[in-house]
């Protein structure tokens, strides 16, 4: 193999002409990498809803302790929590075509996050439903609230704000894993980056160019979450 | 039909010992630099408190496959070490990443342990490092257990996105085996449950770990349990 011996020759110093050459180079690179942050966000804008609602559909479901479903709906749960997501994601995309559900790998993407994230921020309904005092069932029942009406007009917005801090961390989670759908094919940000990094061998810069693009919108994003969780928390 | 499901088993048995080679080597690396950086944090020095934070916020708010990448293909190309082997890469990306994670946990539980036991330690004319080291450090581990093994089931599940660095996991077996004998259906289920037979009792171990320490921990531990739900977050 190919070892890099001490270089004779001394790096020169760039003049001010060529640092603006390479921020050509960086700013070439951004056309061809932003068809890739639109399907970043599209997945996460399309799997974090579905998650959202899932969550709240199990969470609730296991509160109730149902005999047969509360059982599968804990395996679910559980089966999730304990196995990878990529071998989640390979599992739709690779393996169901072979019972006969196929799936484009975007959709495959969009699903698996999805899923994923529902059993997850199921956990935290079902902890924040949980953290709701008993006696707000208890008036509603007595006021002739069905199971169902107590739930989403009573139960769930006050679950929703002792959750919202957990699910806003999980958004900016999400919006950082959806680059695994890379590994099935999808034309996201990550996988871009990784076609234009082989094609040019730029791989500094490509690969810097995109781990910036996703801090610069993770980190203000975490803040923004802090500021948010402090204005929300119920003390 | 079974005795194929057992063939797959066996081939994917020594894939799975290399999941778990580099889920605890990951795992061990990711500890020190924990370590490491919930000290620095504590620091007296701006510059070391700033290196540190930096580094945290930097390996938190980018995607782990990003920096899987960039391990590969840029050091390589630029430092002056040639070939690493996708097994050093593998350690170190997962090492690196949740390193970032654990020094915030590890700084939530040192921040946990009473002043007054470093006060005690002066007095005594202990320096610095013993207290640091064999006063503090361990009350705080105590008090970090769960959120650690959380992290720990966290790089066991992360591990599978090696697989695109040709890492020869239980992932990129399955993968293979799949590709050969286009049996994806069968390998990938085994290969699933070979995970869960390993995820699902580490999780349950600890919780079964968090209910046993929570009956008896001190001080400090809720400021930092709000702290943990973002730790179990890590990982996916």
């Amino acid at each position: 193999m190919f070892r890099y011996g001490r270089s004779t020759v001394r790096p020169f110093r760039r003049s001010r002409r060529d640092k603006l050459a390479l921020v050509q180079t960086w700013l070439d690179y951004l056309p061809r990498l932003w068809p890739g942050l639109i399907n970043t966000l599209l997945i996460t804008l399309a799997a974090f809803p579905m998650a959202v609602v899932l969550a709240f559909v199990v969470g609730i479901l296991r509160v109730w302790k149902i005999p047969v479903l509360g059982g599968f709906l804990t395996a679910y749960v559980e089966f999730i929590r304990a196995t990878p997501l990529v071998m989640q994601l390979f599992y739709i995309y690779f393996a169901l075509p072979f019972i006969g559900i196929e799936i484009n790998p975007l959709g495959a993407a969009i699903f698996t996050f999805g899923i994923h994230y529902g059993a997850y921020l199921s956990e935290t309904v079902r902890g924040a439903v949980l953290s709701i005092e008993k006696t707000q069932w208890e008036s509603a029942t007595v006021l002739h609230f069905s199971r169902f009406q107590t739930a989403h007009l009573i139960i769930v917005p006050q679950a929703l704000r002792v959750a919202l801090p957990i699910f806003t961390t999980e958004l900016i989670d999400m919006f950082k894993t959806t680059s695994l759908a890379a590994l099935v094919g999808v034309p996201e940000l990550t996988f871009l980056a990784r076609v234009e990094a082989l094609r040019t061998f730029d791989v500094l810069i490509v690969f810097s160019l995109i781990a910036m693009i996703y801090f610069l919108i993770a980190f203000p994003a975490t803040i923004l979450a802090r500021q948010i969780e402090k204005r929300v928390v119920i003390p | 039909m079974l005795e194929r499901l057992y063939d797959h088993l066996i081939d994917l048995l020594p894939a799975t010992f290399t999941t778990v080679v580099v889920t605890l080597l990951s795992f061990a690396l990711a500890t020190v630099i924990g370590i490491v950086l919930a000290a620095m944090r504590l620091s007296r020095f701006r510059p070391v408190r700033l290196f540190a934070m930096v580094y945290t916020e930097l390996f938190r708010n980018t995607p782990l496959l990003v920096q899987v990448f960039f391990i590969f293909y840029v050091v390589p190309s630029y430092a002056p070490i040639a070939d690493l082997s996708p097994l050093t890469v593998g350690c170190l990306a997962l090492g690196l990443y949740f390193g970032a994670y654990l020094g915030e946990t590890f700084r939530g539980g040192l921040l946990g342990v009473d002043k007054r036991q470093w006060e005690a330690g002066r007095v005594l004319q202990l320096s610095n490092v013993t207290i640091f080291t064999r006063i503090v450090l361990p009350q705080a581990f105590r008090s970090v257990i769960p959120a650690w093994g959380n992290i720990l089931v966290g790089s066991f599940k992360a591990t599978a996105v090696l697989s695109i660095i040709t890492l020869n996991e239980l992932m990129f077996q399955a993968r293979i085996l799949g590709s050969l004998t286009f049996r994806y259906f069968e390998i990938f289920t085994v290969a699933t449950a070979l995970y869960f037979a390993i995820g699902y009792p580490t999780i349950r171990a600890i919780n079964w770990l968090e209910r046993r320490l929570s009956l008896e921990t001190t001080t400090g531990v809720t400021e930092f349990q709000v702290d943990r739900r973002a730790i179990e977050l890590a990982g996916r």
